[in-house]
Formats: C-alpha cells, sequence, structure tokens
C-alpha cells in the first residue's frame, strides 16, 4: 500500500512541479511586457516633452 | 556513370584531405591515443579478478574507452575544421551536405580504427583477456561498431562544429545516444571470449547493425540542416 | 496603437482554451483514478501494488508519444521553418522528458514489489533511461541558445535522433529476454480501466503542452519585441 501511495505522490507531485514551474515563467513573461510598457511610457514621454519644447 | 565515378572522386578527396591534414598536424590522434591509453590502462587495473568475472565484463569496459576516447577524436577533428575555416569553405563548395557527412564519417572511421589497432592489443596484454578465438566476428563487430560510433558522432559534431561554445555539450548528448552500440558492441565482444561463442553474440551484432544503419541514414539525411549556421 | 498591442499581449485571451478544458480534462483524470481504485480488482499477487501499473503504462506511452509528437513537428520546422512548429516540438519535448522520469520511477517502485530489486540492467529499462538522457541533453541544449531559430534547427535535430531509440524501447521485449512483462494476462475490466487512465492521462498532458506551447509562442513575441523596441 506504502509504495502505491508513494508512486501516485510521485506522478503528482511531478506533474504540479512542472505546472508550478510553468506559473512562474508566466510571471517571468508578465514582468518582462509590465517592464516593456514602462519603457514604451517613459519613451513617449519623452517625445512629447521635446515635441512640447521644439514647439 | 559518370556522375557516379564524380561522386567517388569527391568522396576520396574529402577523405584524402582529413587525412593528409592529420598527418601533417597530428592534431587529433596522438592526443586521442594517449587518452585511449590512459583509460585503457585504469580499466585494466582494476580488473584483478577471477578469469570468468574479468571475460564477462572486459568486452564493454574496452568499447567504454574507445568510445571515450572516439568522443574526443570527433570533437578535435570538428574543432580543427572550424578553426582553419575550413568548415566555412565547405559550406559554399558544390557538395552535397550528405557527401560531406559520409566523407567525415569515413575519416572517423578510419581515425578510431586506426585507435583501436594500438588500445586493443593493449588491453588484451594488461587484463589477460583474448578474443582471437573468433577473429572474423570479432572483425565484424568492431566494424559495425565504430560506424555506428562513427555516424552518432559525426552528425552530434557537425551540428555544433558551427557553435563555438556549444561543442562541450557533445558529450552530454552523444553518449546517451552511443549506448545502444556500446551495449550491443560489449555483448557481442563478451561472447567472443568462447571459442565457440553464445548465440548472444549474434543478438548483439544485429543490434549493432540496426543501430549503424538507422544513424547513419538519419546523419545522411539530417547533415544538410545540421551544418547551417 | 503601441499601447493597444502590449495590452493584447497581457489580456487572458491566450488562456481561453486552456481554461475551458481545465475542468473537463479534471474530471476525466479523476473519473479514471477512481475507476483505478473503485473499480480495477485487486491483482491476487501483488495485491494494490499491481494498481501503479496503470499509471505507470499511462505515463510510460505518453512520454513515447510526446517524443514521436516532437520528433514530427521538428520535421515541420525543418521544413517550413517556422517557429509555431517549434513550439509544439519544445512543448512535447518537455513533457516527454516528465513522462520518461515518471516512467522510470513509477516503473522503479513497482520493480522493487514485483521482483525485488530497485533496478535491473534490463532492455525496455535500458533503453528508457536512454530516452530520459537524450530529452534531457535537448532541453539543455535549446536552454543554450538566444536565436530562436538555432535552437529550433538544433532542437529538432537531436529531436529526431531520439525517435530512433522509440522503437527499441517498444520491442524491447520482444527481441530480448528480459524480465520486463511483454504481454501481462489482463481481465477485461483491467484492461479498460488501462484504457481509461491512457485517456486521462493523455488528455491531462495534451492540456499542460498546449499551456507550455502558448507560453513559448507568447516568450518568442516578447523577446522580439523587446530586440525591436530596446535596440531601436
Amino acid at each position: 500500500m506504502t509504495s502505491l501511495i508513494v508512486a501516485y505522490s510521485v506522478v503528482c507531485g511531478g506533474v504540479l512541479a512542472y505546472v508550478a514551474w510553468a506559473g512562474m515563467v508566466q510571471r517571468t513573461l508578465a514582468a518582462r511586457v509590465a517592464s516593456l510598457e514602462a519603457w514604451r511610457d517613459r519613451r513617449d514621454a519623452a517625445e512629447q516633452d521635446r515635441a512640447h519644447r521644439a514647439a | 556513370m559518370s556522375s557516379l565515378s564524380a561522386w567517388c572522386g569527391t568522396f576520396v578527396w574529402l577523405i584524402h584531405k582529413d587525412i593528409v591534414r592529420e598527418l601533417r598536424a597530428r592534431r587529433i590522434l596522438p592526443v586521442t591515443l594517449l587518452l585511449g591509453i590512459s583509460l585503457i590502462l585504469l580499466l585494466a587495473l582494476r580488473l584483478d579478478i577471477a578469469l570468468d568475472a574479468r571475460l564477462h565484463v572486459s568486452g564493454g569496459l574496452f568499447w567504454a574507452a574507445s568510445f571515450f576516447a572516439g568522443a574526443l577524436l570527433v570533437e578535435r577533428s570538428f574543432a580543427a575544421e572550424r578553426e582553419e575555416g575550413c568548415w566555412r569553405a565547405m559550406r559554399l563548395m558544390p557538395i552535397t551536405p550528405a557527401t560531406i557527412y559520409l566523407a567525415k564519417l569515413a575519416f572517423h572511421f578510419l581515425a578510431l580504427l586506426g585507435l583501436q589497432l594500438v588500445i586493443l592489443p593493449c588491453f588484451a596484454l594488461l587484463a589477460d583477456v583474448s578474443w582471437m578465438a573468433n577473429p572474423g566476428k570479432l572483425a565484424a563487430v568492431v566494424v559495425l561498431a565504430n560506424l555506428g560510433f562513427a555516424s552518432i558522432g559525426t552528425i552530434l559534431g557537425g551540428m555544433l562544429c558551427s557553435l563555438r561554445q556549444r561543442s562541450q555539450m557533445l558529450m552530454i548528448l552523444l553518449l546517451p545516444l552511443v549506448v545502444p552500440v556500446a551495449l550491443g558492441a560489449g555483448a557481442a565482444t563478451t561472447a567472443l571470449a568462447d571459442a565457440q561463442p553464445d548465440p548472444e553474440w549474434l543478438l548483439g551484432l544485429q543490434l549493432l547493425g540496426l543501430f549503424a544503419g538507422l544513424y547513419a541514414a538519419a546523419g545522411a539525411l539530417l547533415f544538410e540542416y545540421a551544418m547551417e549556421e | 496603437m503601441n499601447g493597444l498591442a502590449t495590452s493584447r499581449i497581457t489580456s487572458a485571451a491566450p488562456m481561453n482554451l486552456v481554461t475551458i478544458l481545465t475542468l473537463p480534462v479534471a474530471m476525466l483524470l479523476g473519473s479514471a483514478i477512481s475507476l483505478i481504485f473503485a473499480v480495477a480488482p485487486r491483482e491476487v499477487t501483488m495485491g494494490d501494488a499491481q494498481r501503479i501499473m496503470y499509471v505507470h503504462v499511462a505515463v510510460a506511452w505518453c512520454g513515447l508519444a510526446s517524443v514521436l509528437a516532437s520528433g514530427v513537428a521538428g520535421i515541420a520546422y525543418l521544413k517550413g521553418r517556422s517557429l509555431a512548429s517549434d513550439g509544439w516540438a519544445q512543448a512535447f519535448t518537455e513533457i516527454g522528458w516528465l513522462c520518461c522520469v515518471l516512467t522510470l520511477i513509477t516503473g522503479s517502485i513497482w520493480a522493487h514489489e514485483a521482483w525485488n530489486t530497485w533496478w535491473t540492467w534490463e532492455p525496455r529499462l535500458t533503453s528508457m533511461l536512454i530516452l530520459a538522457a537524450i530529452c534531457s541533453g535537448n532541453l539543455l541544449l535549446r536552454g543554450s541558445f538566444e536565436d530562436p531559430h538555432q535552437r529550433a534547427r538544433i532542437g529538432a535535430i537531436v529531436a529526431l535522433l531520439a525517435i530512433l531509440d522509440v522503437p527499441l524501447i517498444v520491442l524491447a521485449t520482444r527481441i530480448f529476454r528480459g524480465i520486463h512483462p511483454v504481454h501481462p494476462s489482463m481481465s477485461t475490466t483491467m484492461r479498460a480501466v488501462l484504457v481509461a487512465s491512457v485517456v486521462g492521462f493523455a488528455a491531462l498532458f495534451l492540456l499542460i503542452t498546449e499551456w507550455r506551447r502558448r507560453q513559448i509562442m507568447l516568450g518568442n513575441s516578447i523577446t522580439d519585441m523587446e530586440n525591436r523596441e530596446y535596440n531601436c
């Protein structure tokens, strides 16, 4: 019985570990997108500021 | 017929190029021989066991040493091509990738054979084992095992050749893929220690033949993609 | 326009198919597990430990199928040079690796119950170990490339070489004399539960593969955008 529980726990644990890792990857991707959006906002603000001064 | 003779001429020329380069520069065989002999020495030192047990393990040990040295051989062969700009030049020549693959395979096969001509007698002497009861069968095992190893080594070496930082990955990829060849060679060689070898010998030879053929075919088909940068 | 593009990336839309299928797949897998424990008969020789076979075989077949699928996706990439094919190839390689490792572990536990040994250098076990090592090498190699097309090309070649091991695993017990069961005798109920287990686990791994593939494609898109934005 112990071996049965261990085997199913290993499979369950292995799948969950992989899913958890993929979840971490998802969070990393979201952070990269947020970083990209922030960079774009800063760049757009700088361009608007330059255009305003030129005018 | 003329295209076949042209192909043969190109094929022989490519092998000749590698042999002449090696004879002049001696970048591959000396180092490989040194590694092979060191491995054989190391393994034979620990074979101070009963004859039966020694005969049982010696086949596998010899091929393990041979293939480790062979991995270095393949890596240095492609490193030499890459460093001198030869690899890039070959990609630009009007030669099919399959021809380049087969020529490199033949060169690696011959180099491995040269290596084993030295380390096999060394091992037989130091470990006090003999497989010469069946020289013809041993020759068949050696040819197929070297063909199998050279096939997979050449495709992986070519794939990693263009990527200079990744040559260390060759060992990581090569060893698992060479295990079926090593298993077949080890089993067949071990069986040949008897004057009347076990039928297991034929099973080992069949496994060798299967993987040698599969790897050579896969290599000829995939080398075109392996050569890209 | 730019804001619209990024909000498309971060929107929940790409997860819809995966989110929709999560519950049905969970129910399918749950049913399979229930059948294993409630319906499958208790085996005479090994008792309850024999139920490990249902998950071991299911995971093994999923692993072999994943390796084959990654090879097919690799061929598709080499022919069409589309990174969408490589997304499938990488996702299937990862799942194939996971399934191979789980197969080895569950098989080892089963072997200890059946043969009183954790491991034996038996043809099928050895060839499965080789496949796990090749998948590990493939993933390690993929991780060392930044250029997605180089990564895809190398991954495709290694995946195609890994396929050569699959027939050896399948035919090992028939060609070589080993102790791994070839065709164990099973009752109709056992066979039905086994099929249900294979279907349940296949659905689970397919769902995870699809999720992971979308992530890989998303990662490629983000990398493209970063290269354009940060380098201009």
